[in-house]
This record gives structure tokens, sequence and C-alpha cells, in this order.
């Protein structure tokens, strides 16, 4: 880079290293790298408001959250590193993900298997209350 | 698995323009270098309890994505709610759809994206050893942050002089029991009071607006006057080769302007949304503004017939609680992002130690990505 000061000819990680762009103990993100990332988010954000402008019913849901999907896979994996890191790092963040599927998808699962019952209460007290 | 990593041979010279007196070491063998720098707190070398610069580095990121997994289990608490409660009243969320502004919140998303993207460059310019890449990178991720926060306040005090509150804030809690017993009672006095006020949905609106204009122009005046304060301070501390103390106020006056510059921007795109009938005291535009506002009314027509669902109140306690918090982590990062820009100017950081900056550029981008599921979830989804 520009702002680099003049390399000393004896350090090793210049001489053996791949250009500029090099660092000793991690890897560096490219320029253009960053900034495609950062143009398909802004594009997959314009996709998710377009096609939330259209009624699409029960896929409404499933659309919206495939596109915020993908844009945090590139987040995390572009931004956050975890494509050139150690892999252990992207394990500990899909091992809370998938407790976080666990929780959720547990909580709804239960709530769908009471709805039944508790939508037949409500009507019935709507009943009585009109009744009364 | 990362004391396995061979460490590379990291020798301190040449790397990094700021520090000159490295090259004093040049040729030094790096661990007779390193045996005689026992300070953890030293920037010039690494913790006596670690191999090398790169075993400190891969054990703070493991450590810093053990925190990041924490806040994602964290958060999801909140996610489960919105799910549950979300599959069991449908209807409450479809109503609640025309209160949320999408292009406020389509705009927040992109300043977020890019403040990830500035951060990302940011933590490049670190491992590059570019100091002034990097304060630079770090000050629009600081001022992006001030921009959201300055959005969502407009999007609070508009939903505040609505009276849209959380669950039990403007109206009776409906709880144990006699929720069930009067719902026909409280439907007819909502239609009674709707009729008796006489209001359209559009006008309380565009009242809401114009009150939502008054509160936030007192905000931006507090905040001018503390970015102005703080650039005095700023420009005395510059005086006092106190360098440190300058770029901290340098950062609070990037965030009070971000503030202002958010919360007036935010302002100007709503006047721009619903027809400027702020405008409307002009009195040579009130033949346009009266046409617009028919327009208007009409198109809300429909939906003022409308009653608010039972429970409208606990989709905004949700909304509250979630950005909310989400806002909390925003205000966390912009102290950690000021301490770290000071950091940065003073050239603490170099190619070897940049650990600070890419374990916050972590925690940047997760409160990047709580954002990009919150947007489609509460603004889009209806």
């Amino acid at each position: 880079m520009a702002s680099h000061a003049e390399p000393s000819p004896l350090d090793p990680h210049l001489v053996t290293g791949h250009g500029h762009d090099h660092n000793p103990i991690a890897h560096v993100m490219p320029k253009w790298m960053l900034i495609a990332v950062f143009s398909a988010l802004l594009a997959l954000t314009a996709a998710t408001v377009y096609f939330a402008s259209f009624e699409l019913g029960n896929y409404e849901v499933l659309v919206a959250m495939s596109i915020a999907t993908v844009k945090a896979v590139l987040v995390a994996t572009f931004f956050m590193h975890l494509k050139y890191d150690n892999p252990l790092n992207a394990a500990i963040l899909l091992f809370s993900l998938i407790f976080v599927g666990l929780f959720i998808g547990l909580s709804i699962l239960d709530t769908q298997s009471y709805r039944g019952d508790v939508d037949e209460w409500r009507a019935n007290q709507a009943s009585e209350a009109a009744g009364d | 698995m990362s004391a396995a990593a061979p460490a590379p041979p990291t020798g301190e010279s040449g790397l990094d323009p700021d520090r000159s007196h490295h090259s004093e070491h040049g040729d030094a063998d790096g661990h007779g270098e390193h045996a005689h720098v026992h300070d953890p707190h030293s920037p010039h070398g690494h913790a006596h309890h670690f191999e090398s610069w790169r075993q400190q580095f891969d054990a703070g990121k493991l450590g810093m994505w053990l925190f990041l997994a924490q806040e994602v289990l964290f958060f999801s608490g909140l996610f489960c709610l919105y799910a549950v409660y979300r599959s069991l009243h449908p209807e409450v969320w479809e109503y609640a759809d025309r209160f949320l502004s999408v292009p406020h919140g389509a705009f927040n998303t992109a300043v977020l994206l890019f403040s990830s993207l500035t951060m990302a460059w940011g933590v490049r310019c670190a491992m590059l050893g570019q100091r002034i890449g990097l304060t630079g990178c770090i000050a629009a991720t600081l001022f992006c942050a001030a921009l959201f926060l300055g959005v969502k306040s407009f999007e609070y005090t508009e939903k505040a002089h609505l009276h849209i509150l959380w669950a039990g804030a403007t109206e009776e809690p409906v709880m144990g029991g006699t929720r069930y017993d009067t719902p026909l009672v409280d439907v007819t006095d909502q239609v009674a009071e709707a009729e008796a006020s006489s209001l359209t949905f559009a006008e309380r609106e565009s009242a809401a607006l114009e009150a939502t204009d008054v509160t936030l122009g007192k905000i931006s005046v507090g905040c001018a006057i503390v970015a102005l304060v703080l650039m005095v301070g700023a420009g005395l501390c510059w005086k006092l080769k106190a360098n440190g103390w300058m770029v901290g106020l340098a950062a609070g006056v990037l965030c009070a302007i971000g503030m202002l510059v958010g919360a007036e921007g935010s302002m100007l795109l709503a006047h721009e949304m619903h027809g400027d009938h702020a405008g409307g005291e002009h009195h040579d535009g009130e033949a346009h503004d009266g046409h617009v506002e028919t327009a208007h009314e009409m198109l809300e027509a429909e939906s003022d017939v409308e009653i608010p669902p039972d429970g409208i109140g606990q989709f905004f306690s949700i909304y509250y609680v979630m950005t909310g918090l989400h806002a909390v982590h925003i205000l966390a990062g912009m102290v950690v992002l000021t301490w770290l820009m000071i950091r940065a100017y003073r050239g603490d950081f170099t190619p070897d130690y940049f650990g600070p900056v890419d374990f916050v550029g972590l925690y940047w981008h997760l409160v990047d990505l709580v954002w990009i599921y919150l947007f489609p979830l509460l603004y889009l989804i209806g």
C-alpha cells in the first residue's frame, strides 16, 4: 500500500510474501472482495424490499428469511473472515445457531400443539360474553 | 489447535512505519528480542504467556467468538418470543405493518451495511499498518452508528407522538381472564372515540409528524450545541498537544453530528413520504396541499375503518424490546469504537498487534447480522 514505509530487505515476510497485501499472522481481505460483498448486500436488501411489495402469502416469510440468511452468510464468511479462519470459530457459530434452531423450533412446535385448545377456549369465552 | 499452528517468525522490523525504534532490533533474533518484553499490556511485545503474536491473536479471536456465540443465544430468546407470538396472532402483524416505515428501515439497513464495510476495511488497514486509514475507517463506522441511532430516534419519537407504545402504556392492561369478558364493549368504545374525534389516520399521522418535528428540532439543537462544545474542546486539546483527548472529543463531535443528520434526514424523508403536510402552513401552497391530502384520505379511509386487533400493544412491546436491545448494542459498540479510534490514532496497532481492531470488528458485524434479520421481520413481513 501507498502508506507503507520502505520495507526492510531483511524482513522475511516481505521477501517471501505475496506482494504488498500481506500480514504476518492473518489473511488480508482484498479491496475488491470487500466492495463486491458490500454491493451484493445492498442488492439483496433492495431485493427483499422489492419482494415485500407483492402479496406472497405464506411464502413471504420464507423469501424474506432466505434473503436475510444469504446476507448473513455473506457477512459471516467474508466480513468476519470465517472463510480464512481456523474452522473452530465457524464451528462455534454453527453450534450456537443449531441450538437457536432447536430452541425456536421446539417452542413453535409446543405452541402449535396447544393452539386448538386455546382457540376453542377463546371462542367459548367470546360466545359467553356475547350471550350475557 | 492454535498452539499447534506453526508460529511464523515475527520479527518486528520494517513492517511498521510508525515505530522507528523497532529498526534498532531489525537484525536481532526474534525470540531474544521478545525475551526482555514481559509486560502483557505493552503493545510492543506479545503477552509472556503466549508463544507468538499469532498465538495471542488466535486465542483472543477464539475468546471473541465464544462471546459472540453467547450473544447469538442471548438475542435468540427475543426471536423465540417473536416467533411464538406471531404464530399465535398473525392478524396483529398484518395490522401493525402500517406503523413501520419501510424507507427508514431500508435506509438504516444500508447505513449499517456500509458501517460493516468500513469496519472490515479498517481491519484491513490495521493488518497493513496503515494508521491514518485505520483511524478514518473507525471514524466512518462511528458516524454511521450515530446516523443509525438518529433515524431510530425519529422512529421512536414519531411513535410516541402517535401514542404507539408498549402494551399497557396507553390502555388498561387486559389480562387475567377479564380480557374476553367484554370484548364488544372495548370495540364500541374505540369506534365511538374514532367517530367523535373525526380524524382520519392520515390526519392523526400528520399531526404526530408535526409534533415529532418540534421534538426532534429540540434534540437537533441539543446535538448541535454538544457538537460545538466538543469541537471547541477538541481544538483546545489539539493546542495542548493532548492527542488522545482530542481524538476522543472528535469522536464525540462525529456522534453528535451523525445523530443530528440522521434525525433531520429521516424527518425530511417522512415529509417526502406524506406529501409534505407540514407545508400546509404556507398558504400559497394550500390548494395543492388540499388535493394531496384528499388523495391520502381516500387511501387511508379503508384502513381507518379497521379496528386495532387485541394485543397490538404486544407487537410494539416486541418491537421496542428487540430494536431497543439492538440499539443498546450499537451504543456499546460506539463506546468501544471511540476507545479504538484513540488507540489507533496514537499508533498502538501494528501488523503484529491488531487484535482489538479485529475483535471489535467481529462484534460490530454481529450487531449488523442481528439487524439483517430484524429489518425484514419487523418492517417487511405483514
